[in-house]
């Protein structure tokens, strides 16, 4: 029961949790689709101007407070320019409840106003959240990408005249990737921490902006709550994550 | 033979020097740091007004935009917020500092036990540890603030709770391919107490991944507290903290802009700056951290 709503925390918690997993799933795969690329060019163009400045922006991503770039976006793409909204997660009523997540319950219902609204919400505050884990998985896949580029097989492959994108993105991105995937489930952890001032400066109804109000009235049964939520859930992905391992490295599958 | 050993040393600080000199960008994280010691430390000297630090008031100025006599303008009572901003580094490297050395002298020692005394102490110290690591970082702080009253010292107490087990892994790991070394094997031929080895022997042989570590972290823990802050977790108003600035500002945004602009461009800049140097320092001792 919590102190405050007077209804059952896992009740509150229920209704909140698809909100905050939409923004940490949106923010993760923005931090994934765009480092793999940024970090494989970076790579290619070692200490060329491309990876100076993708070293330049892994650095201020990873040192931006997350609160205030997101007051900075909010000026800049809501207030001045007018282009995206500044709070909330939709205007007017939420699409057809299936699982609580807007973007896809608005696909399954074919409510494709209600997808694009609810798109134009999540854009600033999933942007803002994906910022450092963008530029620490820039950096690793980069990294891996060196390491594999020196690999003998890389050089046969080249040799052989295999083509240079088949050889990139099948065979050297997949071993360059498992180093990065073990970051990856870390990384949700930092996410979800961060959830909780992203929420805030959105005003996006999460899980996180419940826990953040819930500290603030004193509520503590709320509080263990969602404390209680994050920490399994932050072990399950983790978990998950050590399943991908076998996928990615047959090496881990088949040791007995 | 001392002297030549001498030479020697002299010899490889100077390498060490010219090598740290060759990334430009580490020197700009020093130089960064520097002059944000500099600030905190000349506060009172370099702010315009240190009176409106605190709770002053002088509502015929408020809601100034930034201008000569007021370069990052005024806020909701007046107080000038360029002298708020410098007496706010003053509460972030604090917090920096307590944080980490709560931190280091709590998880140091448990990793180097665990890792040199393995059985049960291992087993006890590294679950504990592991329980720790299971929840964020600032999702623990969050709920262990809320236990708490609200001000600045339990919030570096709550950051602190949550960033030690970090380091008692590091440290661990470190301890258990350290011990096997010969001169540990050495020292106990020669009846050196546990102790000893430990703290004399082991400790000094992992100080480069840790002060990497350590300054990273600084950065990180500083962010955390700014987060703490923003959220009103933290240091309370009239407290100049930089996070508190920043929410505070939030609240008359988007026309008096320059509240919440400066004080976050001053937390970014300072994280930025332990960043770099942090990354110096990797690539200088060639070591890595997580």
């Amino acid at each position: 029961m919590s102190l405050v709503t007077k209804r059952d925390v896992s009740k509150d918690l229920i209704q909140r949790l698809p909100a905050t997993l939409e923004l940490v799933v949106a923010a993760m795969a923005i931090a994934v689709l765009a480092g793999i690329p940024l970090g494989v060019l970076s790579a290619l163009h070692k200490d060329r101007t491309i990876d100076q400045l993708s070293r330049i922006f892994a650095f201020a991503g990873v040192s931006l407070p997350r609160f205030w770039i997101g007051i900075m976006f909010q000026i800049a793409f809501a207030y001045s320019l007018g282009l995206l909204p500044i709070t909330g997660r939709i205007t007017g009523d939420p699409p057809a409840h299936i699982t609580g997540l807007y973007l896809l319950d608005s696909l399954l219902t074919r409510d494709f106003p209600a997808f694009m609204d609810s798109f134009k919400h999540i854009l600033l505050p999933s942007i803002t959240l994906s910022l450092s884990p963008l530029a620490q998985i820039t950096r690793l896949i980069r990294a891996s990408m060196i390491e594999q580029l020196r690999k003998d097989y890389t050089v046969v492959s080249r040799i052989i005249g295999m083509p240079e994108n088949l050889n990139i993105y099948k065979y050297m991105l997949k071993n360059a990737f498992t180093a990065t995937l073990t970051v990856i489930g870390l990384l949700f952890g930092w996410m979800i921490g961060n959830a909780f001032v992203v929420e805030q400066v959105f005003s996006w109804p999460g899980m996180a902006r419940y826990g953040v109000n819930s500290v603030l009235r004193n509520d503590f049964n709320a509080v263990v709550g969602v404390t209680l939520v994050i920490g399994v859930g932050y072990v399950l992905i983790n978990f998950i994550v050590d399943l991908l391992y076998g996928y990615l490295d047959p090496r881990i599958r088949l040791k007995k | 033979m001392e002297k030549a050993f001498k030479r020697k040393q002299k010899g490889n600080l100077a390498r060490a020097f010219y090598r740290f000199k060759k990334n430009p960008l580490s020197l700009i994280g020093l130089g960064i740091i520097l002059m944000m010691a500099s600030m905190a430390i000349f506060a009172p000297f370099i702010a315009l007004y240190p009176e409106d630090a605190g709770g002053a008031v002088h509502f015929k100025k408020m809601f100034q935009p930034p201008s000569w006599k007021h370069p990052f303008g005024t806020d909701e009572v007046g107080r000038d917020a360029f002298s708020r901003v410098i007496f706010g580094s003053r509460i972030s490297l604090m917090l920096g500092v307590v944080v980490l050395s709560v931190a280091v002298l709590i998880g140091v020692p448990l990793g180097l036990f665990a890792g040199y005394f393995g059985g049960k102490v291992e087993t006890i110290i590294m679950r504990i540890t592991d329980i720790f690591l299971a929840i964020p970082p600032l999702v623990l702080a969050l709920a262990v603030t809320a236990v708490l009253e609200r001000n600045l010292q339990n919030s570096m107490f709550a950051i602190a709770f949550t960033w030690w087990p970090w380091y008692a892994r590091l440290v661990y790991g470190e301890t258990l391919s350290k011990k096997e070394e010969d001169f540990v094997e050495v020292s106990e031929s020669l009846g050196a107490s546990r102790l000893y080895i430990i703290f004399r022997e082991i400790l000094p042989n992992m100080t480069s991944p840790l002060l990497v570590k350590i300054t990273l972290d600084m950065g990180y823990a500083i962010l955390v507290g700014a987060a703490l802050g923003f959220l009103g977790l933290g240091a309370q108003p009239p407290t100049a903290e930089w996070g508190t600035l920043v929410s505070l500002g939030r609240i008359h945004l988007p026309k008096m802009w320059w509240l919440s602009t400066f004080s976050g461009l001053a937390i970014f800049i300072t994280v930025l700056g332990f960043n770099l140097l942090g990354d110096g320092l990797r690539d200088f001792f060639d070591v890595e951290v997580e």
